[in-house]
C-alpha cells in the first residue's frame, strides 16, 4: 500500500493528502513506477520492448549486444584517401559522400520513422579522424573492437597524423597535455576526446529543402565566377572568393548524397512493402514512407510526418555521420507546430488525429534511445545510465512575444509521459505567459518522475542571448525577436535556434572545470597527491603560510584562472584547426549564415555564445566555508592540524571532522555561508571566467552543473575541509546544495540560491527531490505551481527534480531486474536507474527528500482555501 | 615549503600502496579487474582498488603506463559496472 502524507496545519486548517488517483493508493511504494508506462499505441509498446538500448555506465555499454561498426570509418577514409590534394573543404565532402553512397541503410519493423548511423541497431560508429585515442581505446577493447580488427587498426594509424589532434598537440607543453586529459581539475579538450555538440539548422531544410539550398549555392557560385571574370581584377577583393566557391561546391556535393541516401532508404520501403511485407496495414505504411523519403528532405516538409523523418535525418548527418557531437538542441515545438497544425488541426496534408501525432513523437524517443555514439570512454563514464545527452527544449515565448505553448507541446509532452523513456530528455522554457494546460502537462512528467523537463527562466535567457549579441563580430547578433528563439544546446546552456546563427561546435560553449580539485591542489601549493602524483597547477605557496583568508582565496584565483585559460585556450586552437581540417560542408549548406557568406559552419561564428562548466562548485565553497570559519576567524584549528587530518583522509580526527561537518553549509539560508559562497560564485567562478574572450569575441560564462562528473572527479579527488571522505562524489550540480546537508527545507534552497546574481552566470543547475505523497496527492500540481511561481520572482535560472522515494530506489538496488522502467535525475540527464552504478545510486539516495511544511506553503503564498 | 612538498609526495607514494612499474609483466593493470583505461588516453589507465569510501565509493589512483605496471594485489577480470563509479 501506497503511504498518505501526514496532514499539515495550515493556517488554522488541517490539510489532509489523499492521492489524486485513488487507485495508486493500493499500489506499494516500491513498484509505483512500474505502473506509470502507458504507450501510446501497440505499435510504440512493441518498440519499447524491442529497443536496442545504448546506455552505458562506468565507462562499459550496459547491453552486452552493442558493438563498434566498421562502415563509417571505413568510408570515411576512403573517401579522404581518394581525394588526395584536393582542397580540405572538398576532401570532408567528398568522406560525406562516399559514406551515405555506400553505408548500409536500415529499416526496421514497425518503424514510422528510420535511418540508422551504422550497419547494425546493435552498431555505433566511430571517429578516427576526431580522435585516434579513443577509437584506439575501442580497436583495444575485446568487448567492442570493430572486425576485422586489423583494418581498424590500419585506419586509424593513417589518422594519427590526420586527426585533429595531431594538429592542435603541437601548440601544448606535455605537461599540459598530462594536466587536461586526466580529467581530475579539467575536462580533457575536445581536439582529444573527439566529443561535440551543435544546434543544427532544422528550419532551413524544413521550409526549403535541399534541392533549394543546392540552387543557392550553385547561384552564388555563378554570380562569384562572374565577379572573377569581370574587368579591372582586382586580387585583395576577389582572391577570398576562391575560398567562397570551394565552400558551396562542397554544399552541393554534400547536399546531393544527402538526398540520394535519403531515397535509397525510400527505395528499400518500397522494395519491402513490394516484396516481402504480408500484412497489408502495414504494406500501406512502407509506400507511404517510400514516398516521404523520395520527397524528403530533397523538398520542403508540409506534414507532422515529413518533419519528423526530416528531423531524424538532419540529427544523424550533424550529430552522427558528417561529425559527431552529442545533443538535441531544437526548440521542437516551435519546428513542428505549422506541420502539427497542418496534419492535425488543418488536416491539410498527411492527416492525423492528436494521438496518432503523439505516436510520432514517441517513435522519435524511441529512436533516441536507440541511438548510440562511439563516444570516448570519458564520456562513456560521465553519462552513466544514458546514451548521451538528447535534451529538446518546449514552451517560453514566440518571436512576438505571445505563448509558445500549443497542442504540438503537449504532444510532445504528453509522449515523454507515456512511453517513459530516459531518453530525451525536455527542458521547458518557464514564462508566466505559459498557458496553465501545458504547464499541468510538465508537472505530471515530473510527478511521475521522469526527472525531466528541466525548467529554465525564460526572460532571464532571452535577455542572455541578447548580452551576447553585443560582441558579434559581424555585428549580426541575436535580434530582440531572435532573442526569444533558444534552446538548450546540451544539458544546461541556452543557444540561439533557427536559420542562422546557432552554435556549431563545443569549442564555443562547453567543457567543463573542477573546482574541488582545485580546492585540493591550492592547498598543496599545485600538486595532486591523491591521485595523479604530479604537479597540475602552478605554485601558489605553502598554505601554512597564510596569515590571512584572503591570502588563500587568492591562491585558488590564480589555480582557477591558471586552468581556465588552458581550457579556453585549448578550445580555441580546436576551433582554429576545426575550420581547418573539420570541415562540415552539409552543416554549412543549412546555414543561411555560411550559405550566404560562403563560410564553413565551424569557422563563422556571428552569434557568440562562450561558456564552460564549473562542476564540484560547492565542495569547493563548503571547503572555503569551513576553512574561513574553523581556521581564521574562530581560530579552533590551524591550517597545519586541518592538512594533517585531510592527508590522513580524516582517520583519526573524527571530532575534528565533525566540526568541519557542521560548519554552515550551502543551502540553509545561513548567512555566513551564503555570503562567502556568493563571492566566491560571482567573483571567482563568474568573474575570473568572464576576464576571458574567446574564438568569437565575447566573454566566456560559467554553466554551473554537473552530468556524471561530480561522481567521476569525486573519485579522483581526495578529501576536502568541508568533512568530505577522499573518494566520496562531489556535488551534483551547479549550484545545488551537497546532497544531504539542505536541512531547512525546500524554501530555504531557493532562498540561498536567490542570493547569486543569476546574470553573473550563464546558467546554473538546481537539483531538488519532491515528496512523493505530497505531488501525487490532489494538493499536488497547486503546491508545485506555487513553488514554481516563487522560483521564478526569485530570478533563479534553473530547476529540476526528483520524484521517487527512497523505498523504491532501495529496492531497486536489491532486485534490479524488477525496475526496469524506474528513472532518475541524475544532473542535467536522465538515467535508468538500475543502469548506474551503486556509487551513483548512492548519491541518489542520499539527496534530501524535500518535505513541506506550513512554512513552506506561507512563504510559497499557497491559498489554504485551494487545499481542500 | 620543501618540507611540505616532500611531504606531500611521501604521501602520494603511500597512496599507491605497492604499484610499481615492470617493464613487460604478465601482471600488467589493463589485465587487472581493478584497473580501467584512462578516461582519454588508453595507455594510461586508473586503479579502483584499494580505497572504498565510507559510502561504497572509489578513491581512484592514476596509472601512468597502463601497459607495463603493476602491484601485488594483481587479480586477472573485470569488474562489474555496479561495482564502479
Amino acid at each position: 500500500m501506497a503511504i498518505r502524507h501526514k496532514p499539515i496545519e495550515y493556517k488554522g486548517k488541517s490539510i489532509e493528502f489523499p492521492y489524486e488517483n485513488p487507485a495508486e493508493e493500493t499500489i506499494e511504494d516500491e513498484y509505483l513506477h512500474e505502473s506509470l508506462a502507458k504507450p501510446t499505441t501497440e505499435r510504440t509498446k512493441r518498440l519499447k520492448a524491442r529497443c536496442r538500448w545504448k546506455h552505458t555506465a562506468a565507462g562499459e555499454f550496459v547491453e552486452s549486444s552493442v558493438r563498434a561498426g566498421m562502415e563509417r570509418m571505413r568510408y570515411w577514409t576512403e573517401g579522404h584517401k581518394a581525394s588526395d590534394g584536393n582542397k580540405e573543404v572538398l576532401r570532408r565532402a567528398n568522406c560525406l559522400k562516399t559514406l551515405l553512397d555506400k553505408c548500409t541503410v536500415v529499416l526496421q519493423e514497425d518503424e514510422l520513422i528510420i535511418g540508422y548511423h551504422a550497419e547494425d541497431p546493435s552498431m555505433i560508429p566511430l571517429y578516427p579522424e576526431l580522435s585516434f585515442l579513443a577509437t584506439q581505446d575501442y580497436i583495444q577493447s575485446p568487448k567492442y573492437a570493430p572486425q576485422p580488427v586489423e583494418e581498424a587498426q590500419e585506419i586509424n594509424n593513417y589518422w594519427m597524423k590526420h586527426s585533429l589532434l595531431s594538429k592542435c598537440m603541437p601548440y601544448f607543453e606535455p605537461h599540459e597535455m598530462g594536466q587536461m586529459f586526466q580529467v581530475s581539475s579539467m575536462e580533457a579538450p575536445s581536439f582529444a576526446t573527439g566529443y561535440n555538440s551543435i544546434v543544427p539548422p532544422y528550419e532551413t531544410v524544413a521550409e526549403d529543402g535541399l534541392l533549394k539550398r543546392i540552387e543557392l549555392a550553385q547561384a552564388n557560385i555563378d554570380k562569384a565566377k562572374a565577379e572573377l571574370a569581370a574587368p579591372h581584377w582586382n586580387a585583395p577583393e576577389r582572391l577570398p572568393l576562391l575560398e567562397k566557391i570551394d565552400v558551396w561546391n562542397s554544399m552541393i556535393i554534400a547536399d546531393k548524397a544527402v538526398i540520394s541516401w535519403a531515397r535509397r532508404h525510400g527505395r528499400l520501403c518500397k522494395i519491402v512493402a513490394e516484396n516481402f511485407e504480408t500484412d497489408p496495414k502495414r504494406r500501406e505504411e512502407l509506400l507511404a514512407m517510400s514516398e516521404i523519403n523520395q520527397r524528403i528532405p530533397a523538398e520542403p516538409c508540409q506534414g507532422l510526418w515529413d518533419v519528423m523523418q526530416m528531423k531524424w535525418y538532419v540529427y544523424l548527418l550533424c550529430h552522427a555521420l558528417e561529425r559527431y557531437a552529442s545533443g538535441f538542441a531544437h526548440k521542437e515545438d516551435k519546428l513542428c507546430w505549422p506541420y502539427y497544425k497542418a496534419s492535425v488541426i488543418d488536416k491539410t496534408f498527411q492527416p492525423m488525429t492528436h494521438k496518432d501525432a503523439v505516436e510520432l513523437f514517441e517513435c522519435e524517443r524511441l529512436k533516441c534511445s536507440e541511438h548510440g555514439a562511439g563516444k570516448s570512454r570519458a564520456y562513456r563514464e560521465i553519462f552513466p545510465g544514458s546514451n548521451d545527452l538528447f535534451i529538446l527544449t518546449v514552451g517560453g515565448l514566440n518571436r512576438d512575444g505571445t505563448d509558445g505553448c500549443n497542442d504540438c507541446t503537449d504532444a510532445i509532452l504528453e509522449a515523454a509521459r507515456n512511453i517513459r523513456t530516459t531518453e530525451p530528455s525536455i527542458m521547458f522554457r518557464w514564462n508566466p505567459k505559459g498557458r496553465l494546460k501545458t504547464k499541468r502537462l510538465v508537472f505530471e512528467c515530473v510527478r511521475d518522475g521522469l526527472g525531466f523537463p528541466s525548467i529554465k527562466n525564460d526572460e532571464l535567457n532571452s535577455h542572455q542571448m541578447l548580452y551576447y549579441g553585443r560582441f558579434s563580430q559581424n555585428n549580426n547578433g541575436a535580434t530582440p525577436e531572435e532573442a526569444h528563439d533558444w534552446a538548450n544546446v546540451l544539458c544546461m546552456s541556452a543557444g540561439l535556434v533557427g536559420r542562422r546563427k546557432t552554435q556549431k561546435t563545443r569549442s564555443e560553449g562547453g567543457g567543463s572545470i573542477f573546482p574541488a580539485k582545485i580546492m585540493e591542489i591550492t592547498l598543496n601549493d599545485g600538486y595532486d597527491w591523491s591521485y595523479s602524483d604530479t604537479q597540475l597547477g602552478p605554485n601558489t605557496g605553502d598554505p601554512r603560510t597564510f596569515d590571512t583568508f584572503d591570502k588563500l582565496w587568492e591562491a585558488f584565483r590564480t589555480q582557477y584562472q591558471y586552468a581556465m585559460s588552458l581550457v579556453i585556450r585549448a578550445k580555441d586552437v580546436s576551433r582554429y584547426w576545426e575550420g581547418r581540417v573539420l570541415q562540415m560542408p552539409f552543416v554549412s549548406s543549412i546555414d543561411d549564415g555560411c550559405m550566404e557568406l560562403g563560410r564553413d559552419a565551424n569557422e563563422l561564428s556571428e552569434q557568440p555564445n562562450g561558456w564552460h562548466n564549473p562542476i564540484t562548485t560547492v565542495v569547493a565553497a563548503n571547503s572555503l566555508v569551513a576553512i574561513k570559519k574553523l581556521i581564521y576567524d574562530d581560530k579552533k584549528y590551524t591550517m597545519e592540524q586541518l592538512l594533517d587530518a585531510l592527508y590522513a583522509n580524516w582517520e583519526g580526527f573524527e571530532e575534528m571532522r565533525r566540526d568541519f561537518v557542521n560548519v554552515p553549509k550551502w543551502g540553509n539560508d545561513d548567512d555566513y555561508a551564503d555570503g562567502v559562497i556568493k563571492k566566491f560564485y560571482e567573483d571567482i567562478i563568474a568573474g575570473e571566467m568572464r576576464k576571458i574572450t574567446n574564438y568569437s569575441g565575447g566573454p566566456v560564462m560559467p554553466v554551473g552543473q554537473a552530468v556524471g562528473l561530480y561522481m567521476e572527479v569525486g573519485s579522483r579527488t581526495g578529501p576536502t575541509p568541508d568533512g568530505r571522505f577522499g573518494g566520496e562524489a562531489c556535488d551534483d550540480g551547479g549550484i545545488s546544495p551537497y546532497m544531504g546537508t539542505d536541512k531547512k527545507g525546500p524554501t530555504a534552497v531557493l532562498k540561498s540560491v536567490s542570493k547569486v546574481d543569476s546574470t553573473t552566470q550563464k546558467a546554473n543547475l538546481l537539483n531538488q527531490r519532491l515528496s512523493v505523497p505530497i505531488m501525487r496527492s490532489r494538493h499536488g500540481f497547486k503546491i508545485w505551481l506555487a513553488y514554481m511561481n516563487t522560483w521564478h520572482d526569485l530570478n533563479i535560472d534553473h530547476v529540476q527534480f526528483n520524484c521517487v522515494s527512497n523505498a523504491e530506489l532501495l529496492a531497486a538496488q536489491r532486485e534490479p531486474e524488477k525496475h526496469q522502467d524506474l528513472i532518475i535525475r541524475v544532473s542535467g540527464f536522465s538515467a535508468r536507474f538500475v543502469d548506474i552504478s551503486k556509487y551513483g545510486q548512492d548519491t541518489i539516495i542520499a539527496r534530501n527528500e524535500q518535505d513541506f511544511g506550513a512554512e513552506d506553503f506561507d512563504f510559497l503564498n499557497v491559498n489554504a482555501d485551494d487545499l481542500v | 615549503m620543501a618540507e611540505a612538498v616532500s611531504k606531500v609526495k611521501e604521501l602520494a607514494e603511500k597512496r599507491k600502496v605497492g604499484v610499481r612499474v615492470e617493464s613487460g609483466t604478465t601482471k600488467a593493470c589493463l589485465k587487472c579487474r581493478w584497473g580501467i583505461e584512462d578516461p582519454t588516453d588508453p595507455s594510461k589507465g586508473q586503479c579502483i582498488g584499494g580505497h572504498r569510501t565510507g559510502m561504497g565509493g572509489i578513491w581512484k589512483r592514476m596509472i601512468h603506463d597502463y601497459y607495463n605496471t603493476t602491484c601485488d594485489h594483481f587479480e586477472e577480470g573485470e569488474v562489474d559496472f555496479r561495482d564502479h563509479v
